[in-house]
């Protein structure tokens, strides 16, 4: 699950556990395909309330629900090296939920990581950025969860952490050293939107959770714009977070404003489709925010620099007219007109927007093949635009291809079509295998009220 | 059809000079001179009245003015080539010119209507052939018979005097001839005071020869009409999502959600499944489907999984009293009289049926009448269920049989077609309703998974004295009848454990039934699918162990019975057995009684240092007892070699959360031309009493038949499938 | 509106672009040869030539194939005379016959690439599946149609 390693990383820091290897277990809720189409979630409408919005923004309910579970009533595995542990129920039950909260000890809960009863919560919850949050969205926040959603009586699964592993106490000085407090200020120098955008993105949005690379102790390096190595791109839970920069080849250089604006309300562009994690942004809030704010983190997000130079890509037939002769004289490119072909097209320009190109795709580009060989192995689940799926999924092809066909399929594809990016070896493909869930045919969306 | 009837006739030509059957030999016109001209089928098989025709000679028969002869068929054509073997029997009496010959699918409603005139319709248990045999062959001679005697009399001539061929009946003293159409419409009224004598199968002349499939031309063109193809004027299409729970019901559903959608969706709910009816495309259905956030009701179900239910068969192996389905000796004193014993535990997971064609139906109400064309096994039961299941009169409903692509014991429960009729009469208009591959996988009476226990004891000479087997798997009989026999055994439990033909002195064969939330059902060779792997895998850890060659360890166990050893030996010596084979290769052998015909298989495998397996070869021997088409018995036996390897290889359905987790080919994986191995089938007919099935006896032996040539070539015992779940590395370069 | 031309026939399809071709051909069309086995390209049991290329027509959106030329089963040839389809004959080899549109298709257009194809090209390019294991004979039909056409 995504967010894992920072509390796996918070533990390693203590001491508390030896290896970084992360991983998670394969957890139920996550696996089980229950039909082709359809959850035994609901489904949403368009954000009510003001509140509603910002939780949108948050996207809240990714973590704190499961899937045909209830809204907000908590329950997510995520595995750590030293035990799992489970999302809480965030409902306004009294005995189960946060019903007898405050406003403060909400306020303090999500900006701080810091439980009513005052135990500190694991940094899977990302307070690092939620500290940005203003008080004006708080209180809406608040309120949507004190009076529009229902309560739940479910009680919170106990972390599966060893006690003798499970001291908290050190998250507090985890939390002095990594989490800037205070809200999100305004930069003058930049304008109203590219501001707005900023703490939709750095706050709200925290996407730096999954796309700016971690520390020594697994902090996110940077939580804004000030540093370049904010949304650098990351690797996380066998998903390699792509860069969100301006990098020509392996960032949003090749993207436009637009593009953005698209694939945040529709989860696709003709440069690509969201996949992994950003399933859950893209079924539960982007596309829920208007269209200010959507072009205002667009806007935020093409205004970071590059942190490489890299020339533009471009595309080289080459690829093309040897798959077209049925011969590509390379065994991965055997295994692509077989397997891949059909769908991503002998050109690799997929079928836009509904199946992305491979030619020039920033991730395919990517230096970490992870999400490559994430995908391939356990294929994508669908994405759900307001409700609404994907005509097209990526299959998967864990029980049909080794190690090796991997590998070989991808470094044909790596190197296609003038993509310059890296050869994939069979070992990195064997260490992802086991680790990594086979994603369902179903997918996940949840009801806010 | 008719119109290119010439050009088929010369593809037919070019057919018959190059088919080559089992073994690779070629057939060439001087070989089947008969054959030149064959037989006929439609592209779309199927009466389109009520299964009448007023030039008819009987319910059988219909005989055209210009010679054409219509044969009905009654049962199904799902690929296994009945529809050829079956006319051709009753052609063998009949003798009619087969080239103009038609075939047509029989009618069920007409079935119905006239006490079952075409007796069963049903096509499983391999049973098809061997079923009709007499009653199409009776049908034959005694339209012959009339034919005969009504020219006899025009002629007014002793019938005794004439004979008739090729459809032309001839008065031998004279020499006089008369076109069997010319005659009959005076032979339909002529009753006969008894049924003649029909031909044993040593006297056929025209049946028993290899006859290449009649449906074949339009398989290779697109024009074979299955159900999936019907289309009615004004037809929805509709798409459907059964409780992911399988036994769940639907709680709520809301459907507002679906409005202004493409195809102007319609919502219809069912007791454990919703569905969606859309104008134009079933995508449009399906997308609209995939819309709706169903709520269900999955009960206590929605907790359990495949590792539980393992852990629960495994506990009932001692915790539950077993019923013996097959007895001989003393068995408990056997296994304690102090000689060597043995005792292992195999398992096997649920599989679905998947046949390529998912699940539909297409119907239409046309006042009180129901049509309905699906690809069935069973039109005659399916009508008779969707009657009950809808109180629709049984004898309003017209079920039309189509080709079907596949049905491997999946297609004769009705189901789909029961939620077609009901969403028509929601939505009012007729309804296409094609199920997707996913829920066709995963809402498949399954085959049962099952846990199996052998004990045993050898003798002095290694061979065993004591065999004992008990399993604990999911009753097929139970749920496909509706309740167990008196004697409360499951007969299909232990089916390929009791049938096995080994003497072995004390023999215990037990059975014990669990069942789980998953309905299960009949699926290609029930019980033998499973058990054959079981017991012939034990049955050579213990040769192993005793240092006993497997095939030598058979042999003894089969001493004095010539038709196991024939099937055992040919496969054997086909196989080059015993011939060395590099390091990291291997052979094994398996044999097994499956619907009365004898089966033995040699797989010859070889597994990389790195547990990579590939399966080389498999050589068959299959003996039928009696053969009506050879050619159609040869690819039903290379057929179930595959199919039977996809489940030894990669068959797993597992279940979580009470779901099955398999959905589509991605995660339940198929054999391609890539694992094919080749196969070599030798086709034995021993004779004897009782006919043998074609369909299934094929496919049991493999998967033991693989893991006993793994063993040979890794020393890795397989006492679990599939697999591909199972390490076989072995590091030695 | 897209135009499609079919088997030599044009035809204005009226429906949404993300519609896979498959479901175009067989419910707006007409050609139900093509047919339906997964869904996700997986089993070739709906494979048809794009402009000459053979596709996986369920998972080929119709929104990208505005003008395109496409063959089914229906088109390959008239009255069966392809030395594919001969090939089928000669070898017997459809059972049930749902996947066989879909191997003609895909070998039609793989002997273009491979006239004397190896059984190594054959396992590596020919990738349709077929439930009723007809592989045996496939593969002999398939050699068999490489030599018609050299013939
Ligand atoms: S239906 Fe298209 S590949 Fe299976
Ligand atoms: S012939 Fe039945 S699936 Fe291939």
């Amino acid at each position: 699950m995504k967010r894992m390693k920072l509390l796996a990383a918070a533990l390693i820091v203590l001491g508390a556990a030896s290896q970084a290897q992360a991983q998670t277990s394969p957890s139920l809720e996550q696996s089980a395909p229950p039909a082709e189409t359809g959850s035994t979630a609901q489904q949403t409408a368009t954000p009510a309330s003001k509140g509603e919005y910002v939780a949108r923004a948050g996207d809240c309910i990714a973590c704190h629900s499961v899937t045909g579970g209830k809204a907000f009533a908590g329950g997510l595995k995520m595995g750590t090296p030293i035990g799992a542990i489970y999302s809480t129920n965030i409902t306004p039950d009294k005995e189960t939920g946060i019903g007898d909260y405050s406003f403060e000890d909400f306020a303090r809960a999500v900006r701080q990581g810091v439980a009513k009863d005052g135990h500190h919560l694991y940094p899977a919850m990302p307070y690092p950025s939620y500290a940005k949050i203003t008080d004006a969205d708080m209180h809406d926040l608040y309120d949507f969860f004190m009076k529009e959603v229902p309560a739940v009586h479910q009680a919170n699964r106990p972390s599966e952490i060893p006690g003798y592993l499970s001291f908290r106490w050190p998250l507090a000085i985890w939390n002095t050293l990594f989490t800037s407090s205070g809200a999100y200020q305004n930069n003058s120098a930049h304008d109203a939107a590219w501001n707005r955008g900023a703490y939709l993105v750095e706050g709200l949005g925290h996407c730096g959770a999954c796309h700016t690379p971690r520390g020594w102790a697994f902090q996110e390096k940077a939580l804004d714009d000030g540093s370049s190595s904010y949304l650098q791109g990351s690797e996380l839970d066998a998903w390699s977070a792509p860069e969100l920069r301006g990098d020509q080849l392996t960032g949003l250089g090749s993207w436009s404003q637009a593009d953005l604006a698209t694939f945040l309300k529709s989860g696709h562009n003709d440069k690509g489709v969201a996949f992994g994690s950003m399933l859950d942004v893209v079924n539960n809030s982007t596309p829920y925010l208007n269209d200010d704010d959507v072009n205002a983190i667009a806007g935020y997000l093409k205004s970071l620099p590059a942190t490489t130079q890299q020339a533009a890509y471009t595309y080289n037939e080459a690829t093309t007219t040897a798959l077209q002769s049925g011969k590509p004289g390379h065994t991965g490119g055997d295994i692509y007109l077989g397997y891949c072909s059909s769908c991503h097209g002998l050109d690799g320009k997929g079928q836009t927007p509904f199946i992305p190109p491979l030619a020039g795709n920033p991730v395919v580009l990517d230096s970490d093949p992870a999400s490559l060989i994430n995908l391939v192995l356990n294929g994508a689940e669908p994405i759900v635009i307001k409700g609404t799926p994907d005509a097209y999924r990526m299959p998967q092809y864990r029980v049909q291809l080794t190690d090796q066909q991997v590998a070989d399929a991808l470094s044909f594809v790596r190197s296609g079509w003038g993509n310059g990016a890296g050869a994939v070896a069979a070992d990195d493909v064997k260490k992802l295998r086991p680790v990594t869930d086979p994603s369902s045919d179903r997918y996940i969306i949840l009801k806010m009220r | 059809m008719d119109g290119n009837q010439t050009s088929l006739l010369s593809r037919r030509r070019f057919l018959v000079t190059g088919v080559t059957v089992a073994g690779g030999f070629a057939i060439g016109i001087s070989a089947l001179p008969h054959l030149v001209e064959a037989a006929t089928v439609s592209a779309q098989p199927w009466e389109t009245g009520d299964g009448y025709n007023p030039k008819e000679f009987n319910a059988w028969i219909v005989i055209n003015p210009d010679d054409s002869i219509l044969i009905r068929y009654q049962k199904a054509e799902m690929g296994q080539g009945s529809m050829t073997a079956v006319p051709m029997m009753l052609n063998e009496e009949l003798q009619a010119d087969w080239s103009k010959v038609k075939i047509e699918f029989a009618s069920a409603n007409r079935n119905l209507r006239e006490k079952k005139i075409y007796g069963e319709m049903y096509s499983n248990g391999s049973r098809s052939v061997k079923e009709s045999q007499k009653l199409v062959q009776q049908v034959g001679a005694s339209a012959r018979v009339r034919l005969i005697a009504a020219a006899a009399a025009k002629w007014n001539v002793p019938a005794s005097d004439c004979t008739s061929a090729n459809s032309i009946i001839t008065h031998n003293p004279s020499g006089r001839t008369m076109r069997y159409s010319e005659v009959a419409a005076d032979a339909a009224k002529i009753k006969l005071d008894k049924e003649p004598d029909i031909k044993t199968p040593d006297q056929w002349t025209f049946a028993g020869k290899p006859m290449p499939r009649i449906d074949v031309v339009h398989k290779i063109d697109g024009s074979a009409k299955f159900g999936m193809d019907a289309q009615v004027p004004g037809m929805v299409f509709a798409a459907i999502q059964q409780c992911p729970v399988p036994g769940g019901k639907l709680t709520s559903v809301d459907e507002s959600v679906v409005a202004g959608m493409p195809g102007n969706p319609k919502v219809v709910k069912l007791d454990n499944a919703v569905a969606v009816a859309a104008e134009g495309t079933w995508w449009r259905a399906r997308q609209a489907l995939a819309k709706l956030q169903p709520v269900w009701d999955v009960g206590a179900a929605g907790s359990t999984d495949s590792a539980q239910f393992f852990r629960e068969y495994h506990a009932a192996l001692d915790s539950e009293k077993p019923v013996i389905g097959r007895k001989q000796g003393d068995i408990d004193k056997a296994l304690g009289a102090g000689g060597k014993t043995f005792e292992a535990v195999y398992e096997t997971p649920y599989l679905s049926h998947t046949p390529m064609e998912p699940m539909n139906a297409t119907v239409q109400f046309q006042g009180d009448r129901l049509d309905i064309w699906v690809s069935t096994q069973d039109a005659l039961d399916e009508t008779e269920t969707t009657a009950k299941a809808t109180g629709i009169a049984a004898e309003n409903i017209y079920l039309h049989n189509t080709y079907a692509g596949g049905g491997f014991g999946r297609r004769d429960v009705a189901d789909e077609v029961i939620q077609a009729v009901k969403i028509s009469q929601a939505v009012q208009k007729p309804v296409k309703l094609i199920w997707s591959r996913e829920e066709d996988t995963r809402h498949d009476k399954m085959r049962p998974m099952a846990v199996v226990r052998f004990r045993a004891a050898t003798g002095s000479d290694g061979i065993p004295t004591a065999l004992q087997a008990r399993t604990v798997t999911g009753s097929v009989v139970k749920n496909a009848l509706g309740k167990l026999p008196p004697n409360g055994l499951d007969f299909v439990s232990i089916q390929g454990l009791a049938t096995n033909g080994y003497n072995i002195p004390n023999m215990s064969i037990e059975s014990i039934v669990k069942d789980t939330h998953l309905p299960v059902w009949w699926w290609r060779s029930p019980g033998q699918n499973q058990n054959v792997f079981a017991i012939e895998s034990f049955i050579d850890e213990i040769a192993v162990a005793n240092g006993i060659d497997p095939l030598e360890m058979r042999r003894k166990l089969l001493e004095g019975k010539p038709d196991w050893l024939a099937v055992l030996n040919t496969a054997a010596e086909k196989a080059d057995w015993g011939k060395p084979l590099p390091k990291g290769s291997g052979r094994g052998i398996a044999i097994c009684n499956d619907t009365d015909s004898l089966c033995a298989q040699v797989a010859e495998v070889t597994v990389s240092p790195q547990g990579a397996l590939k399966v080389n070869r498999v050589t068959v021997a299959l003996d039928t007892r009696y053969q009506v088409n050879p050619l159609t018995i040869a690819e039903q036996a290379e057929g179930s070699v595959i199919f039977g390897l996809t489940a030894a290889l990669y068959g797993k359905i597992e279940i979580k959360n009470g779901v099955p987790v398999q959905g589509n080919f991605d995660t339940y994986r198929m054999v391609r031309l890539a694992q094919a191995p080749k196969t070599d089938v030798y086709l034995l007919k021993s004779g004897g009493k009782v006919w043998g099935g074609a369909g299934e006896p094929a496919l049991p032996p493999i998967s033991g038949a693989v893991a006993n040539a793994i063993y040979a070539a890794t020393g890795k015992r397989i006492r679990s499938l599939p697999l591909m779940d199972q390490d076989l590395s072995t590091g030695s370069a | 509106m897209i135009t499609l031309t079919v088997n030599g026939t044009q035809h204005q399809i009226d429906l949404e672009p993300d519609t896979p071709l498959l479901w175009a051909l067989r419910d707006v069309v007409g050609l139900t040869g093509t047919k339906f086995g997964c869904g996700i390209a997986q089993c070739g049991a709906c494979t048809v030539h794009i402009n000459g290329e053979a596709l996986r027509s369920c998972s080929v959106a119709i929104g990208h194939l505005d003008g395109a030329k496409i063959t089914t089963i229906e088109g390959l040839s008239s009255d069966s005379q392809h030395p594919v389809q001969q090939a089928w004959l000669a070898e017997d080899v459809p059972q049930c016959g749902w996947c066989q549109s879909g191997q003609i298709m895909a070998t039609a257009a793989f002997l273009k690439q491979y006239p004397q194809p190896t059984d190594a090209d054959i396992d590596a390019n020919i990738t349709n599946i077929c439930r009723c294991g007809t592989y045996e004979r496939l593969r002999r039909a398939i050699h068999r149609a490489a030599d018609l056409m050299k013939a």
